[in-house]
């Protein structure tokens, strides 16, 4: 693997998050330019990132929701009862 | 919920307020069942662990100073809760990552083999199957690897509020957030690769 592949794959990851600093942006973007193997690892790590923040549930399932607001106020009752 | 809206619940919640402290539970439960359920790959149990972590969190709201965002409090007390248990019952045998991703490699090691482009996911698998595969890749990351990934790219926390949830530095999750993106890439290229492009070159 060329050194300037390595060197610059240690980057990518900083690039996806745009956590990298301006000056090695720009390294960064020249050299990808001219190697299609950091764009594929580019392309293929964003995938990666990407494909798993899919079809995420929003909202708890209704009965655990309910279940879930039952044992907080029994545990509150509890509490209270203490005081 | 915005940060103002949050801050208007906790306070609430502070002074008794029942139902400000659902809302806020409300809002975060989600997030951690998700991460639960993915560390645990079990639905029973990452209900089970999403319950205990809200009565803790009942118990322990007087501690909560509001440093962090209440989700992030709720997930730390979720993911602490995971670890413990995942520790007890190990039941799945996780491969050795530290042969593909070499714990002196920031980045790199074998992990950007098969550079070879990937095709659209969605295209290649079904939606059920799709999961079931990205499941499976997960699993396979050590617990410390895929806890950094889930918060950080799946729920989209920073590298700090990462860092604080799992009481390590910036510079650690940065770490296993690469190793882990790497890992999972070089699990799922052989199913998302096209199979007619190879690489370019020989020498990824």
């Amino acid at each position: 693997m060329a050194q300037d592949c390595k060197r610059m794959l240690g980057e990518l990851s900083d690039y996806i998050d745009n956590e990298l600093a301006d000056e090695l942006c720009e390294q960064l973007e020249v050299h990808l330019k001219d190697c299609p193997n950091c764009r594929i690892m580019l392309d293929s790590l964003t995938k990666t990132v990407r494909i798993y923040c899919e079809d995420k549930e929003e909202r708890l399932p209704e009965a655990l929701s309910q279940k879930l607001r039952a044992a907080c106020e029994k545990k509150w009752d509890s509490k209270d009862s203490k005081k | 919920m915005s940060k103002e809206q949050e801050q208007a619940l906790i306070d609430r919640a502070r002074g008794g307020d029942r139902d400000a402290f659902w809302g806020l539970v409300e809002s975060s439960a989600p997030m951690a069942l998700r991460l639960l359920t993915r560390l645990t790959r079990d639905k029973e149990r990452a209900e089970d662990l999403l319950s205990q972590t809200v009565l803790k969190a009942v118990d322990g709201f007087e501690k909560f100073r509001g440093e962090s965002q209440f989700s992030t409090w709720l997930v730390s007390i979720a993911l602490n809760l995971a670890r413990n248990e995942i520790r007890q019952n190990k039941t799945r045998q996780e491969i050795n990552w530290d042969d593909v991703i070499p714990a002196g490699a920031h980045n790199h090691g074998s992990a950007e083999a098969e550079l070879i482009e990937w095709q659209d996911p969605h295209e290649v698998f079904a939606q059920k199957e799709l999961r079931e595969l990205l499941d499976d890749a997960l699993a396979e990351l050590p617990v410390k690897y895929r806890t950094v990934f889930l918060l950080r790219d799946v729920e989209g926390f920073s590298t700090r509020e990462t860092a604080k949830a799992l009481g390590l530095s910036e510079t650690a999750v940065k770490s296993r957030a690469v190793r882990a993106r790497l890992a999972l890439r070089k699990h799922l290229t052989p199913y998302f690769g096209q199979k007619e492009e190879k690489a370019h070159g020989s020498g990824l």
